[in-house]
């Protein structure tokens, strides 16, 4: 049977040729969301085989939105496509269970087989970072943990997205008293005191593009 | 039974792209494809199916020289493999001719020299040459080439640099593929494509440039970086030693020139045209 599959980002021409690229190979595209908190409720309504996941996109980014699709979605195997080598992503990517780590500057067909790889059960490393995984390895650098829960990393993207509390209270469906706590203990677990400051934070740490 | 290429090229699957009108009967247009074809083999006595199918060739043959009229021929310059195959094979379903691609602006500057092709579709952001000194100097080396941007950013700088590079469309990636060949179509038939996305950036352009300031002036550019750095309109006037009325209104100019309307936004401009260090 063919791989179903479903592919997040936030650019349409980009998911447009990715969708086209893989029906050629014959597997069966079942949808294509824009952003991280569609690519969620999708992938828990459809359980495809193989989310190609973005890593910067809006509302949610990809690592975060992984982390949330393998709760919802647990048969279903997750590829990171993204323009970053930094080894500290693939060893963040790998932790919130992604299977697939595959850079937007190889060929299509290397996504291809990412996909029959992690479909299997195997993991896919793009060579160019999995150099990067097996150095982190060998030095056991650990992680330094990671300051903020799921929840405050959304809320985080929200306001450097420019959406006031108010709005951000809207749209996870949260009060705005809860939405303000949420800012207030960020601001304080990142000892951050201004909105341009959490912008500068979540652009250094990756959670969005500048 | 194979198919010669233009003829994949003028019947393709798709039928967005706009084709001259076909010379042949619609029934033969069809028959190579559709199961009606095969119905009608059924039909008419073996014999008689060779010459249909050649009757069907010599129709659809195109003159001499009307494929280059039709067959509109493309380079694509991205840094990203996937990005500019996706982009190619949809070019290709569409029927235009995707003639080279290449992963930096020097490649593309030297594709395009050598190859004249009717339209590059240029990334922004690339090694080497960027998507707009590329541009710039494909007019110099290719003059008959026209340039469509294909970019995430729709702030209005960007927009007025890529008007005065030469750029003839722009295109955002948060468009889909009909807008990049309605682009494609409309430049080289000698117009411009802007995506209606920027056409208020374009609109702000026009007026800044009425009064001479469509850029950020110094002082500007100073209270951004201040805004960037954290502080509050109080201190942004105290360290410029100017009134807070001032540097709020210094604040909403910058808004209203860049089009941007809350802060997080103004600190992210700021870090992409590298006022402030992260």
């Amino acid at each position: 049977m063919p791989l179903r599959i479903l592919i997040a980002d936030d650019h349409s021409i980009f998911r447009q040729g990715v969708k086209a690229l893989l029906e050629r190979e014959g597997f069966i595209v079942t949808g294509e969301v824009a952003d991280g908190h569609a690519v969620i409720q999708m992938a828990a309504q459809q359980s495809p085989d193989v989310v190609v996941l973005d890593l910067a996109m809006p509302v949610l980014n990809g690592l975060d939105a992984a982390r949330e699709i393998t709760r919802a979605a647990p048969r279903t195997r997750i590829i990171l496509l993204t323009m970053h080598t930094e080894d500290p992503y693939v060893a963040r990517a790998l932790k919130v269970g992604i299977r697939g780590y595959v850079l937007k500057s190889q060929a299509a067909e290397d996504l291809v087989q990412a996909i029959r790889e992690v479909a299997r059960g195997a993991i896919y490393l793009s060579p160019g970072v999995s150099e990067g995984v097996v150095e982190a390895y060998l030095t056991k650098r650990d992680l330094p943990p990671d300051p903020l829960t799921p929840r405050e990393h959304q809320v985080l993207q929200l306001i450097v997205e420019g959406k006031t509390t108010k709005e951000v209270a809207a749209f996870l469906g949260i009060s705005v008293k809860t939405a303000e706590s949420h800012r207030m203990r960020i601001m304080a677990k990142l000892d951050v005191h201004e909105t341009a400051g959490l912008v500068r934070y979540a652009i250094r740490e990756k959670l969005v593009l500048p | 039974m194979r198919l010669p290429d233009w003829f994949a090229t003028r019947f393709g699957r798709s039928s967005s792209f706009p084709r001259p009108a076909p010379k042949v009967p619609r029934g033969i247009r069809g028959f190579p494809h559709g199961s009606e074809g095969l119905r009608l083999i059924g039909l008419v006595p073996t014999f008689r199916v060779a010459l249909i199918i050649r009757a069907a060739y010599v129709f659809c043959r195109p003159e001499p020289g009307e494929i280059n009229a039709v067959t509109l021929r493309v380079v694509i310059a991205d840094d990203h493999a996937i990005v500019r195959q996706g982009v190619k094979h949809l070019l290709e379903r569409e029927g235009f001719d995707v003639v080279a691609e290449a992963s930096d602006g020097r490649e593309a500057l030297k594709v395009v020299t050598e190859m004249g092709p009717d339209v590059a579709v240029l990334d922004l952001s690339m090694p080497h040459l960027d998507g707009l000194d590329t541009a710039r100097e494909i007019a110099q080396t290719s003059p008959r080439t026209r340039t469509v941007l294909l970019t995430q950013h729709s702030e209005e700088p960007y927009v007025v640099r890529a008007l005065h590079a030469g750029i003839k469309g722009y295109v955002l990636k948060s468009q889909t593929a009909v807008e990049l060949i309605d682009a494609i179509q409309e430049v080289v038939r000698g117009g411009i494509y802007f995506s209606p996305r920027v056409s208020g950036a374009i609109f702000h352009a026009y007026q800044g440039k009425k009064e001479g300031a469509n850029q950020l002036s110094e002082r500007e550019r100073q209270v951004l970086k201040l805004v960037a750095d954290g502080k509050t309109t109080k201190e942004v006037a105290q360290s410029l030693s100017i009134s807070v009325k001032t540097a709020d209104s210094h604040r909403s100019h910058i808004m209203s020139k860049l089009n941007i309307h809350d802060t997080a936004s103004l600190v992210r401009y700021a870090i992409r045209e590298g006022l402030v260090q992260l």
